[in-house]
Order: structure tokens, then C-alpha cells, then sequence
């Protein structure tokens, strides 16, 4: 029995935001995770990691407004963002985040001393920072995206990889000491990355088959921004490829977002992903009729009335 | 855990009722009347003209500047011509509304969503927050736009466009409650006439979806129309994602502190100073 389907037209809409929102993903992310390791090394009275951290942080966060008003449909409007402070929204939510730490971050590069009477404020939102964009992308009705636990821990964790990255090369590439430590930090952020990736491609099934065999995961993400840092390092390689690794490891990072948008929308504009989507977990939908084909080849009916049938967690 | 709530405006018992409508496929005979009706009263530009070849749609889906959208299907094995006439759904708990971040997308006082057009500044969250593909950004002005269920003629006490135009009453406009009634009874009379495959498509939840304010008498499976069969609701559960994320994040900053405190440790203890090492690390 031919599967039901309405022509080849889509059912959903593909996401309207551009090159720039992948941008800002990731230097949005990485501006909070190196701002994090900065504030954990100026506790740690590692003076060098935290002054590394704190500059990047700041200069990433510079184009980040920049690059979401351009997005906009109306820019001219773009302050209508802080109209409402509406938490359940991940955009409202981002735009106050990113409101509150756009200047504490810029503070703490400016006047270190100060930063740590603002710790209390800066670190809680830019922890929320590294992550929320992820939250966002899986509240979305995004074949690839839709309520995927994955994507916020995701980008967390690969936000939190990428300021390890970035201070690592920062340090190498102004001949600074690198400590041991902060390798092996940057090597869990990417395994705690990798492990969600992993998640975030099996909860999405097979509407995630397009990401998994995107070259810019398997030889950009994952290639480029995990393996080879991590070989780099076990290694012991000079310090030229050592930079090499540092950069390799960001572009992987930004490769991840590019990806994860790009392939988003592919799987908006594709109906047998968007069906794919719809009909997951379906079985026990309310409706009378199931998408399996019933022996007869018509669709059952139950009686008039409808009970909500109350559906478990898919 | 549900401390977020999804919709923002409970209405008053005392306001006037959910008004919505209830699109009765059955009684369909695709004459686009609602589509033009539609166009025409609010002044919407033509989206071009385009021959799909699909049956006698050639509008194909929902989308800024289209708002009603009649849907056809030749169904040869069953000897049938499904039509159906597609418009926003107007969710009880719309995912376009919870997603808005300007407060542009409201419950109005008729239990209707609508965009306030001077707000809206393009962001494009409800064009993928949408299960059904309904809303979209126009991209000639930069602003989103999707059917107001004739909000401008319903404060004059007036049905909406496409209502007053359909010719055999298969869209019908009213108190949503009074729908409902309405719309068991007709699937009621249906299965007594032999067409058992007659069924309601949003009067009730929809698994995890809540009811539609704009809901369907449908008689084949939802795909056949071009609909979800289970609509998901982004936002069921963002409060634990909005949680697991935060949890990461503080994992990944205890395990950072640990971690670099070590470092801390072992430049303290004297290791970096030693000057064989200080040597070994410059020639790499």
C-alpha cells in the first residue's frame, strides 16, 4: 500500500536564519567558555590562562549582537527582543543572557580585579550562555531539532571545549606555558562533546542520517575538531602542529553549528523526513487512524467521540 | 515538572467565549472561495502563478501571504476526491506564541493567536516553532504573518472572510465549545451513513498536542492532507532540557576548577620553575 503522503510537499517550514546565526553560535559559545575557564583560572590564580581567557571572551563577544540584528527580518526593531522577559521562549531567555553578559564579560577583560565581585552574576549566565542555544533548536517543530535533550548539553559542552581550545592556542601561539591541566580539560570537553553528538544523532534517528554523513561532521567536527587535537597532544608534537590542533579544534567546533543548521533545514524542506517525524511515536496517538496500513487498506475509525488518549514521552 | 506554563493568557470566565472554526472536509467542493475571500480582505498579494500538477492545488501550502489554502487529493482506489480547506490551527497552546521573544504573538480576546504587526521585528522562531507550517516571514518586509482569524472583523461583531464565503458551510465559525458539539454529532450522523472513516483531527488533544481552536472533520489519515499525525509541541518538557543544559555546564565548570586547581597545585610546587624544564619546553 502506497505510504500516505501529499504530493512531495512539505509540511513544515526550513528555518529562515542564515550564516550569521551559525556564527553566532559559535562565537557566542566560545566567548562564554572562555570566559568560564578565564573566572575559574583567576581563581585558581593562573594568571596567564585567565588573562588568555578573558581577552577572547571579550573580543568574541564583540560581533555576537551585531551578528543576531543582522538576522533580523526588521532590524531596525531588533531592541523589541527586551520588550518581555518571557524565560519559556530560549530566544527571550538568550537575549537577556546575552544583555547581562555581554558587559561583565568586557568588564573582566578591561578591570580583572573587578570581575570577581561580579562572579556571582557573570558565571550563572555564562554558563546559561554556553547552552541555550542549543535548549532553542530543540523547541522547535525541526525534524532534526524537535525536542532533542542533546543539543543544549551539546553546545555546552562544545562551547566550554572551544574557549579551552582558543586559551590553549592563545598561549601557544604567544609562546606562553601551556598547563598540562588545561589539555586534559579540553580533552574531556571534547569527549563530554562527543558522547552528546552521539546521543543527539540517536535520539533524531533517521532523520539524522544527512548529519551523520555530512563532511562537515565526520571530517570537521569530529576529524578536525576532536581526533586530531586529541592525537596532537598524546603524541607530543611540536609546537607547530600543536597551533595547528588549536585552530582544527575551533573550526571543528564552528563545522558542528554549521552542520546541525544546515541539515536542519534540509530536513525541513524534506516530506519524507518531516512524515518521518510526525509519525514518530504515533502509535498511540488519539486519532483512529495509525500510519501502519491495516489489513483491510482503510483506516479504522473508533466512534464519534474522541478520549484523549494520553501519550507517553515519545 | 511544569513550572513553566505554556500558555500565557488563561482567559476570564466572564470574557467572551474561544471562538474558532471547524472545517468540515466532508462538505468541501474545492472552490477556493475561502482562499479568495481571504486574500481579498486582507489585502494579500498573490504568491505568483505556479501549475503544480498536484490535482487543482496550485497554492500547495500555507504561508505569509497565503492564509487559506484548499487541499486536493484524487484518491482513485477509493473513488474519492479529498478537499479540505487549510488555515492557521490557532492551538490552545501554540508553539509560535511560547516561542515569540518580542511578545508580538498574543492570545487576543477571542482565544485567537495573532501577530501584532508593529512588533514583530523577523526573528524567524515561529516560522520552525510551527508543527504545522502554518506562519512564515514574508521576505520582502522582514515580518512574520499568518491567518488573524479576521481579528479586525471579529471586534465588529462580524465572521471571518472565508466563513461568509464558503458556499456549503464546510468552514464553520463559532464558540469553539459549540463546535465541538456540533462537529461529534456530524462525525455521529457520518458513521450512520456508512462513512466510518469520518474522524475529528484537533476537537481533542492529539497525544501530546493540546486541542486546536481550528480543528478538522477529516477521512483519511492525517498525511493524506498534508497534516502531522502527531503535531509535536516543542516547548513539552523545557524546563528539565533548560536543566540538563545547565547541569553540563556546571559539571563541566566543577570539573574545570578541579582540574586547573591541579595545575595551580603543581606550578606552586615548584615543577615549572626548574630550569631543565623551562629548556625542554622552548625547544619544542
Amino acid at each position: 500500500m502506497k505510504e500516505k503522503a501529499y504530493y512531495d510537499v512539505p509540511m513544515l517550514k526550513p528555518p529562515v536564519w542564515k550564516w550569521e546565526i551559525a556564527a553566532y553560535f559559535f562565537l557566542g559559545g566560545l566567548s562564554a567558555g572562555s570566559f568560564l575557564i578565564s573566572r575559574i583560572a583567576a581563581r585558581r590564580r593562573l594568571e596567564t590562562v585567565s588573562r588568555a581567557g578573558a581577552w577572547i571572551a571579550a573580543v568574541a563577544a564583540l560581533p555576537c549582537a551585531p551578528l543576531l540584528i543582522a538576522d533580523l527580518g526588521d532590524k531596525s526593531r531588533f531592541h523589541h527582543m527586551l520588550r518581555i522577559f518571557q524565560p519559556r521562549s530560549p530566544m527571550n531567555l538568550g537575549t537577556w543572557l546575552l544583555t547581562g553578559y555581554s558587559p561583565l564579560c568586557m568588564l573582566a577583560a578591561l578591570f580583572p580585579r573587578t570581575a570577581r565581585w561580579t562572579d556571582p552574576l557573570s558565571v550563572p549566565l555564562a554558563m546559561g550562555m554556553t547552552g541555550y542555544t542549543g535548549v532553542l533548536l530543540s523547541a522547535t517543530a525541526n525534524p532534526l531539532w524537535c525536542q532533542n535533550a542533546w543539543l543544549g548539553p551539546l553546545f555546552s559542552a562544545s562551547a566550554v571545549h572551544s574557549g579551552a581550545s582558543a586559551i590553549r592556542l592563545a598561549l601557544e601561539t604567544t609562546g606562553k606555558d601551556v598547563p598540562e591541566q588545561l589539555t586534559h580539560f579540553e580533552h574531556a570537553c571534547s569527549v563530554v562533546k562527543t558522547v552528546s553528538l552521539h546521543g543527539m544523532m540517536q535520539t533524531a534517528g533517521p532523520v539524522a542520517k544527512p548529519l551523520r554523513e555530512d563532511p562537515l561532521v565526520r571530517w570537521g567536527a569530529l576529524a578536525a575538531g576532536v581526533a586530531f587535537p586529541y592525537l596532537v597532544d598524546k603524541l607530543k608534537m611540536p609546537r607547530a602542529s600543536r597551533i595547528l590542533s588549536g585552530v582544527a579544534a575551533l573550526g571543528g567546533a564552528w563545522a558542528l553549528r554549521q552542520a546541525l543548521l544546515k541539515n536542519g533545514k534540509k530536513s525541513a524542506e524534506d516530506p519524507k523526513a518531516n512524515r518521518q517525524l510526525s509519525s514518530r511515536g504515533a502509535q498511540e496517538s488519539a486519532l483512529p487512524v495509525s500510519s501502519s496500513p491495516s489489513p483491510a487498506g482503510i483506516p479504522d475509525a473508533r466512534a464519534g467521540t474522541q478520549t484523549p488518549v494520553n501519550v507517553g514521552v515519545p | 515538572m511544569d513550572f513553566l506554563p505554556l500558555r500565557t493568557v488563561v482567559p476570564d470566565p466572564g470574557t467572551p467565549q474561544e471562538m474558532g472554526f471547524f472545517t468540515d472536509t466532508t462538505l468541501c467542493i474545492g472552490c477556493k472561495a475561502c482562499e479568495v475571500a481571504c486574500k481579498q480582505w486582507n489585502q494579500l498579494p498573490s504568491d505568483g502563478n505556479v501549475f503544480t500538477g498536484n490535482s487543482y492545488d496550485n497554492t500547495s501550502h500555507l504561508g505569509a501571504t497565503t492564509w487559506r489554502h484548499v487541499a486536493f487529493k484524487e484518491q482513485l482506489e477509493q473513488d474519492r476526491w479529498l478537499m479540505m480547506s487549510d488555515v492557521c490551527k490557532h492551538c490552545q497552546e501554540a508553539p509560535c506564541q511560547i516561542s515569540c521573544p518580542t511578545g508580538s504573538l498574543i492570545y487576543n480576546e477571542f482565544g485567537d493567536v495573532y501577530v501584532q504587526p508593529d512588533i514583530c521585528n523577523g526573528c524567524g522562531y515561529c516560522v520552525v516553532a510551527c508543527p504545522f507550517g502554518v506562519i512564515d516571514r514574508l521576505e520582502t518586509e522582514g515580518h512574520a504573518h499568518k491567518c488573524t482569524l479576521c481579528y479586525d472583523r471579529q471586534k465588529d461583531g462580524m465572521e471571518p472572510a472565508c466563513a461568509k464565503a464558503c458556499p456549503t458551510a464546510s468552514i464553520q465559525f463559532g464558540p469553539v465549545e459549540d463546535l465541538r458539539v456540533k462537529a461529534r454529532e456530524r462525525v455521529e450522523q457520518l458513521h450512520q451513513q456508512g462513512n466510518r472513516e469520518a474522524y475529528l483531527y484537533g476537537a481533542d488533544s492529539i497525544g501530546e498536542y493540546a486541542p486546536l481552536n481550528s480543528f478538522f472533520l477529516l477521512e483519511d489519515h492525517p498525511h493524506e492532507y498534508n497534516l502531522p499525525e502527531q503535531p509535536r509541541q516543542p516547548f513539552k518538557n523545557i524546563e528539565e532540557r533548560y536543566a540538563q543544559t545547565f547541569a553540563t555546564a556546571a559539571g563541566l565548570l566543577a570539573l574545570g576548577a578541579w582540574m586547573l586547581g591541579r595545575a595551580a597545585d603543581t606550578s606552586r610546587s615548584g615543577a615549572a620553575s626548574q630550569p631543565e624544564l623551562i629548556a625542554e619546553r622552548q625547544m619544542q
